[in-house]
Order: structure tokens, then C-alpha cells, then sequence
């Protein structure tokens, strides 16, 4: 009885260490989540992005320019901000989301084809 | 031990295990909060970063009860959130951070794959509404971005995954050590990795993981994406405050704190 008490301890211990695997899984892909976020519109706006890229200043370090739009170099170690995003950080009130993983679109995507052509049988 | 004793033994393993084998792949987890409490924070943690004018910032979340956790470890997951121009379906251009994760692929917890999504998404399965939020120099976050932008960052990816990847060499590599290994690049202006790792032996000090042996034996026998074979000696990894340790510890950091779902924030410990 000892023995399987000292065995029923260690087991239980391993999972302090191993419930830390929770790092890197991605939400992103979750269909719950999409459909969640879909019915919780009532409060925000949740909306599928498109594309998106840095909203990157004008920047100039170091004489090495990053750009985005029109360029303008400097030289020095200054950091510039662009005009189209000069002054105080713009948040959008808008909730974005990335998109369903490529499996879980394409279900997705079938699900709503059979669901439209059972709408246009009827 | 007997035949008998050891299969109770392996039936007691194999049954503390599996559910735990399911925490590293939580595709399909119920959130731990109200959806709009989720949004709400994340999109908070938007606004909080903005109003500090961060362009380019570390952040990290918590999965799991911060009494599970390995001594020592705050977060559970890092990525660097870059203010972006975000496009939608709709033609409709919006600013907000984009995410740039490295996430383990579903099924396939071994492996890893570099994946864009947003605060929402980030913050969806967290166990603890909080963010760790690491402003880097100004200098840092135009390297940042710059590194992000050019495309240069999957440059750095590694797929071999482990939870426990040592930062210090190449063999396996997991968020915290990507979002490492992308500081440095921007830091060193470079994307050879062996310069990197060579950078990281000399100025970074990874976190040990104070785990016994044994379970760290019985981790790698259960789980595909446990591994200390990239270890010698004593098991250490990159976490999130060590990170935060680092920069701070050359003045790379502007600003560094746990930011709470009430906004109120605490700094974190250089």
C-alpha cells in the first residue's frame, strides 16, 4: 500500500510541471471562438481582416530608413514619425480576428454551401 | 516492483497524463471568461499600449493558474505586437496591433508554425485576464518593426518545438526564445543564428526550471513537445520576465509591467 501511495504521489506531481505546456497554442484558429464572437456582436464589432500591414512610421535610425509610402531619409539617429500616423495611437473600437484554421475554413465553408442548397431545394 | 505494480503505475501515469497532454493543445478549450470580458481586456491592453505610443512591444499572457506553474515563470506565452494598418473584408483600413506569434501546430505539437492574429485571439484561451507588456526603446522597436516588415523574421524560425528550448543554442526553439531571437536580430542587425546564439550564451540569463529529473524524464517520454535533450545539465528556457530582465539590464526597455483587467499595472522587477 505504501509503494502505490508513493506512486499515486509522484504521478500527480508531474503534472505541476507539465500543465506549463499550456505556451504556445494559438486561439486564433478556434471555430468556437468565431461563432462566439459572432453572436456577440451586440457590444462591438467584431470583423475578418483582410490583410494587414505595419503601420510604420517614417523612420530613420542610424541612416538605415524604414518605409512605408514615401520615403524621406535622414541621416542620424533620429526617430521620425510619418504624417499618416503622426501624434497619439489610433485604436480601432473595432474587435478584428484572424480567420479559421485552413481545415477548419474549408468545414466551414462546405457547412454553408450544403446549408444554401438545401434553402434553394426548399 | 512486480508486473502488477508496475502496470497500476503506468495506468496512474498514463491517466494524470493525458488530460495534461490535452493542456499543450487547447484548440478547442472553452475560454476561461465571458467573450466580451475577453475582448473588452484585450482590447484595453490595445489602448494601454497605444497611450504609451508603442509602436512595437513584447507581450505575454498566462494559460494556466499561476499555482501550476514552474517557480519562477510568470507567462505562459510571448509574441511581439506591432501597431498596424489593418485592412478588412470590407475595404475599410483600421490601426490596432497585429500579433506575431510562434504557435506549436495543431496535432503536431513537435513542430511549430509562425502565425499573425490579434489581441482578441491572443487573449482568448488565458487563464488569467493580465498581460505582460514589454516596451522596448524606441531604437529597439524601429528594429522591431523593421525586421517584421522586410520578412527577415521567418528567417528565424526554427520548427523543432520544446516547451523547454534552450534559448542558448539552435536544436529546438519555442515562443519565448523566437520572440528572443527576434530582439537580438533587431539588437545585432543580423539573422545568422549562430551569431545570435553565441550573443545570447554571452548577455542572456535563461530561467532554470526548478522541475525534478524524474518528471522531466516522464515529460519527455508522454509529451512529443517536451525535450531536454538541447540541455546540458541544468534545464533553463527564455521566459517573458527574463526577457524583460534582459533589456532592462542593457537599457533597452522603456517601459515594462503586468498590466490587469481593472487597468491598473505593476511593474515588473528588473
Amino acid at each position: 500500500m505504501k509503494l502505490i501511495n508513493t506512486l499515486v504521489v509522484l504521478s500527480l506531481s508531474c503534472t505541476t510541471f507539465i500543465l506549463h505546456a499550456e505556451g504556445s497554442v494559438n486561439h486564433s484558429a478556434q471555430a468556437s471562438k468565431h461563432s462566439v464572437l459572432a453572436v456577440t456582436e451586440g457590444l462591438v464589432s467584431t470583423a475578418k481582416v483582410a490583410s494587414v500591414v505595419v503601420a510604420a512610421p517614417l523612420i530613420v535610425v542610424g541612416g538605415t530608413s524604414l518605409v512605408t509610402g514615401s520615403a524621406i531619409a535622414e541621416s542620424g539617429n533620429k526617430i521620425k514619425s510619418s504624417h499618416a500616423h503622426d501624434g497619439p495611437l489610433v485604436i480601432s473600437e473595432k474587435t478584428v480576428t484572424a480567420d479559421p484554421a485552413p481545415n477548419q475554413i474549408i468545414i466551414i465553408q462546405n457547412n454553408q454551401t450544403n446549408k444554401t442548397d438545401l434553402e434553394n431545394k426548399e | 516492483m512486480n508486473i502488477k505494480h508496475l502496470m497500476m503505475f503506468a495506468g496512474l501515469v498514463v491517466t494524470t497524463m493525458s488530460p495534461l497532454a490535452a493542456a499543450g493543445s487547447k484548440a478547442n478549450q472553452a475560454p476561461s471568461h465571458e467573450p466580451q470580458q475577453i475582448v473588452s481586456f484585450a482590447k484595453d491592453v490595445e489602448k494601454y499600449a497605444a497611450a504609451q505610443g508603442a509602436r512595437a512591444f513584447i507581450i505575454a499572457r498566462v494559460g494556466r493558474p499561476e499555482k501550476d506553474l514552474p517557480k519562477g515563470i510568470k507567462f505562459t506565452h510571448t509574441a511581439v505586437a506591432i501597431y498596424s494598418d489593418i485592412t478588412l473584408d470590407s475595404g475599410e483600413v483600421i490601426q490596432g496591433y497585429a500579433i506575431h506569434n510562434l504557435y506549436q501546430k495543431d496535432g503536431e505539437l513537435e513542430k511549430s508554425q509562425l502565425i499573425t492574429d490579434y489581441p482578441v485571439d491572443f487573449f482568448w484561451g488565458a487563464y488569467d485576464l493580465k498581460a505582460g507588456i514589454i516596451i522596448p526603446t524606441q531604437e529597439i522597436q524601429t528594429r522591431l518593426i523593421e525586421l517584421i516588415s522586410s520578412g527577415k523574421d521567418k528567417l528565424l524560425h526554427n520548427e523543432r518545438y520544446s516547451v523547454l528550448s534552450n534559448p542558448l543554442n539552435s536544436q529546438f526553439q519555442n515562443c519565448t526564445e523566437y520572440t528572443l531571437d527576434l530582439l537580438n536580430a533587431a539588437i545585432y542587425q543580423t539573422t545568422d543564428v549562430s551569431k545570435l546564439k553565441t550573443n545570447a550564451s554571452a548577455y542572456f540569463t535563461p530561467q532554470r526550471v526548478h522541475t525534478s529529473g524524474f518528471k522531466l524524464m516522464l515529460g519527455s517520454i508522454f509529451q512529443d513537445d517536451i525535450t531536454t535533450k538541447d540541455h546540458k545539465g541544468k534545464v533553463a528556457t527564455a521566459t517573458f520576465t527574463t526577457i524583460a530582465k534582459y533589456l532592462n539590464q542593457y537599457d533597452l526597455v522603456t517601459s515594462m509591467v503586468t498590466y490587469y483587467s481593472d487597468g491598473t499595472t505593476q511593474a515588473i522587477d528588473g
